[in-house]
């Protein structure tokens, strides 16, 4: 497929999706230090409080930075003009945005599993440092890596779609880190009935049970696919016709 | 090879391109003039697929851009003189275009070595002058073999070296058998160039005729230009 080719070579060509990566890394690094290190034995010594620090510091992290990824894709493409020799060369927007999506969310999956699977990792080290151990199971483990690669599947694809309705990358990268880091967490405490289908509440659902979420693995992951693709096909259908300066 | 047929582009109730028609022929290359704001690269886009027409249609090679299999092929094209990624090299940008294409990489090194940008290519184009992201547009533009180049103010930021360049690229283009669209403010430069003149003027086109006939021997395309859009020369808008 040669718009696959073409995309692939975009991202490999210059060093974004490395540096998106790294900063990955580094936030998950602090975040485990804060939590893992910084709290007392009392409050990180079961595995419950284990797998919600982890839900937090590894697989939410790895979510937003699969929707980053997914928004920049597109945004860059305005940010520097690329989208105009590209639509010269293959004028099929919907081929473009088809071909981004199945980089982007093969991409996002990576991030955030590899997230999880990173703070899992480093946890376990600190934890083993402490003299304390990882309580987690394999299942709740493989759980919590799959599930964040299903849900970074799910936010790369609605990053995508929200960087190729506003175009413009500062306030998509900016309203992506408000929405997940503020917002969500306002409506959790708010109108916690609605924030369980926000995609934030999904994504966690499918990598750990907590509070005010959906229980069960599949609903929350057929959930965000929903959401994910609503979104998609609603700013595709726009993309389209809109007109490109 | 395109024919424009009353093209119209209306932006919020004010006609931007009102009822445009022309042809452009084999072999020759056609200047697009016309003051600041008049419509030109409104005009290019649509002829692009860029910017979808309120009215009218463009055919390149006889179909509408979106049924061309290979469009490429057919219509290559530089709107913008900075569409570049800045941390791409500039052979990188000419490789994620040629996979679009099908395109071979050897392909790629002809045309950077016909641009001139054969030891930059290899440099991230961030670093390049403007004149070489001219030459880079252009070999873009080239990929694919079209046969029509539709060019936005090729000319704007070259020196004249490159001005000569550009220009000789043009025509061995058209004699070739291609042709050659171009915008541009720099009339004594079209002179030298162009064989046909389209003028447009506050969206209407206002001439369309070969170089000769709209300019007499020893005349001046500017005064010609100058008799035809006075009433709203200096005026931008
Ligand atoms: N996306 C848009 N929305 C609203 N108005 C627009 C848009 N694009 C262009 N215009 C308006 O259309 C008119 C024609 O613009 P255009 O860029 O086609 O002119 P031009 O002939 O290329 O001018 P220049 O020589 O300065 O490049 C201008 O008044 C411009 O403000
Ligand atoms: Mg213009």
């Amino acid at each position: 497929m040669s718009a696959i080719a073409s995309e692939r070579l975009k991202l490999t060509s210059t060093r974004s999706t490395t540096w998106l990566a790294v900063s990955l890394i580094g936030i998950v690094t602090l975040a485990a230090v804060v939590h893992i290190l910084g709290f007392e034995t009392a409050m990180v010594d079961d595995a419950t409080e284990q797998r919600s620090i982890l839900t937090d510091i590894g697989v939410s992290m790895g979510l937003v930075f699969a929707a980053i990824s997914g928004s920049l894709a597109i945004t860059s493409e305005f940010r520097h003009g690329t989208i105009r020799p590209t639509l010269l060369k293959n004028p099929d927007r919907i081929s473009l945005l088809n071909v981004k999506l199945a980089t982007q969310s093969l991409i996002g999956a990576a991030l955030a599993a590899a997230a999880a699977a990173y703070a899992i990792g480093l946890s376990s080290a600190f934890l083993g440092a402490r003299g304390l151990a990882l309580e987690l199971d394999g299942g709740q483990i493989a759980r919590l890596v799959i599930g964040a690669g299903i849900g970074g599947a799910g936010f790369a694809v609605a990053g995508l779609a929200l960087g190729a309705l506003v175009r413009n990358q500062v306030p998509v990268v900016v309203g992506l880190l408000i929405w997940t880091l503020f917002i969500e967490n306002l409506l959790r405490a708010g109108v916690p009935s609605i924030a369980r289908f926000a995609p934030g509440s999904l994504g966690r659902a499918i990598a750990a049970p907590g509070p005010g979420q959906f229980d069960g693995l599949l609903v929350a992951a057929v959930g965000l696919t929903l959401v994910a693709a609503a979104g998609f096909a609603a700013t595709r259908a726009i993309f389209i016709h809109r007109d490109i300066n | 090879m395109a024919d424009v047929v009353r093209l119209t582009k209306r932006y919020r109730g004010a006609t931007v391109v009102d009822d445009v028609s022309f042809r452009v022929h084999t072999g020759t290359i056609t200047g697009f003039l016309g003051p600041n704001g008049a419509g030109k690269t409104t005009t290019l886009r649509m002829m692009l697929g860029l910017a979808t027409p309120s009215v009218g249609t463009v055919a390149i090679d006889g179909r509408p851009l979106g049924e061309l299999s290979e469009p490429w092929r057919h219509v290559g094209a530089v709107l913008e003189s900075n569409d570049f990624h800045p941390a791409r090299t500039g052979r990188d940008h000419l490789r994620v275009l040629a996979r679009l294409c099908d395109i071979d990489d050897a392909r790629v090194d002809v045309l950077l070595d016909l641009v001139g940008l054969t030891a930059a290519g290899r440099r991230q184009v961030g670093g390049y002058s403007l004149g070489m992201r001219q030459r880079l547009g252009l070999a873009a533009a080239m990929l694919g073999e079209p046969r029509l180049l539709i060019l936005d103010e090729p000319t704007n930021g070259l020196d004249p070296v490159g001005v000569r360049w550009m220009r000789e690229l043009m025509r061995s283009f058209a004699d070739a058998g291609g042709a050659v669209l171009m915008s541009s403010h720099l009339l004594a430069e079209a002179q030298h160039t162009v064989d046909q003149v389209l003028i447009i003027d506050q969206g209407r086109l206002i001439a369309d005729a070969p170089l000769g006939e709209l300019v007499p021997p020893g005349g001046d395309l500017e005064d010609a230009y100058l008799d035809l859009v006075t009433g709203t020369a200096g005026a931008v808008r």
